[in-house]
């Protein structure tokens, strides 16, 4: 046998084990075709007992349904997962305490009080885990509660009645989400914010609509997008945001913040960077499905302390 | 042989500090995997060169007809969707063996 048929033999093999377990086209979690809930900020990531702190949505609804809010709070959940505070809350329920939610059409926002006790109900040594969770329900439509006290453990106990369709949505077509707020009697951390957009490596400012070619198929994969044009976006945490130091716990720390992306269609080659990889960015193509539409892209900075901030720009695609 | 029991995730909650998905675990072990089959060959011939050295050769063809074996499940971002990650296709192994 021939070297060249060797070689091409060896890389049909070596194709064909690699591709094992790795042939699922599942949809990406950039792309935002229904609705999605991206992020919730609290206006103070650190906050002490007493203290007041405002929660904001990032939600995005492609069909124009109204959309319904429902709060609620969990204070130190039984450990710092997000499944934690909700396991909180039933057990609460089943206990005879009825959590209260604040409801509403529209409802994005949420102000609520950290409790005086979230320290002191604590030992000593477990205060600088003190956590306060805020759980919110997004909905397309009218949100269903419980019955909490009833709920099983492998059930999510809200639901959400389509406001178009009158149907009951399944859970990945609503938001059940949890937001933590660190409990500390000292220690801040403001919000962390994009400093700037870049698009092809130029500035991109959020009144600017780009435009771009999309390619001629719907696939799922980035690298397979033929005929379209690929662009650079990047998002810029802004610096002054990133903390560092020693916190009241006598514990160092360095921010960590990562930058999301999601766009109402198209693909990107990664779903996030880095801090220090900000600047390289991402590449975007618009598939086929985008033609002729106006396309919204978000930028989700996130920091390891809690922070979050975010920014959006549009993409015109040609038809 | 039957699929491996796993625990499927039947919905899940937004984390909305990491920005990611953290499932809900339906009732530990409920469900499967398909079932699990393979036919591996192997064809082995030794030659005794000389008084001291065997030389042998053997073909190794493991997942003989190519069946693709679930080994596990990979599930979206939401954990909505999920896909069968599949264990190796066919992988035939050509090996030379000397002994002294």
């Amino acid at each position: 046998m021939s070297n060249v048929v060797l070689r091409r033999v060896a890389v049909a093999l070596a194709s064909v084990v690699l591709a094992a377990g790795c042939d699922n086209d599942l949809d990406p979690g950039t792309r935002l075709v229904d609705f999605r809930l991206l992020a919730v900020q609290a206006d103070k990531p650190y906050a002490a007992p007493g203290e007041e702190v405002t929660l904001r949505t990032l939600a995005v609804e492609p069909f124009g349904r109204p959309v319904s809010y429902a709060w609620t709070t969990c204070a130190n959940p039984i450990d710092s997962n997000a499944n934690a505070c909700l396991d909180t809350i039933v057990a609460r329920a089943r206990a005879g305490v009825a959590p209260v939610f604040s409801q509403g059409v529209g409802n994005d926002s949420f102000t609520t009080k950290v409790p005086d006790d979230a320290l002191s109900s604590l030992p000593e040594q477990a205060r600088s885990g003190a956590i306060f969770g805020i759980l919110t329900v997004a909905c397309p439509g009218t949100i269903r509660i419980g019955p909490l006290e009833s709920a099983g453990p492998t059930e999510l106990p809200f639901g959400c009645i389509d406001a178009n369709t009158r149907a009951e949505l399944p859970y990945e077509r609503f938001a059940v989400s949890v937001k933590r707020v660190f409990v500390r009697a000292r220690d801040r951390n403001p919000t962390p914010a994009v400093s700037a957009v870049l698009w092809d490596g130029a500035p991109w400012p959020e009144a600017e609509i780009r435009e771009t070619v999309a390619c001629s198929n719907d696939s799922n994969k980035f690298d397979d997008c033929p005929g379209g044009e690929t662009h650079v976006v990047a998002a810029l945490p802004a610096p002054d945001g990133i903390d560092s130091g020693t916190d009241e716990y006598g514990k160092p720390f360095v921010e960590q913040p990562v930058v999301q992306f999601y766009a109402t269609e198209g693909s990107f080659e990664f779903e996030a960077r880095t801090f220090e990889s900000a600047g390289a960015g991402t590449k975007w193509v618009a598939r086929s499905k985008a033609k002729g539409r106006e396309i919204v892209m978000w930028f989700v900075v996130r920091e390891n302390r809690g922070g979050v901030g975010w920014t959006s720009r549009r993409v015109r695609v040609k038809s | 042989m039957t699929g491996n029991p796993l625990t499927p995730a039947v919905a899940a909650i937004y984390d909305a500090d990491a920005g990611a998905y953290s499932p809900i675990n339906g009732t530990p072990f409920s469900a499967r995997s398909g079932p699990f089959s393979r036919l591996d060959l192997r064809v082995d011939k030794t030659w005794q060169i000389t008084q001291t050295f065997k030389l042998g050769v053997h073909l190794d063809i493991q997942n003989a007809y190519f069946r693709a074996n679930p080994e596990g499940r990979t599930y979206s971002y939401n954990y909505a969707q999920s896909s069968v990650m599949t264990g190796l296709p066919f992988l035939p192994v050509l090996g030379v063996r000397g002994e002294l």
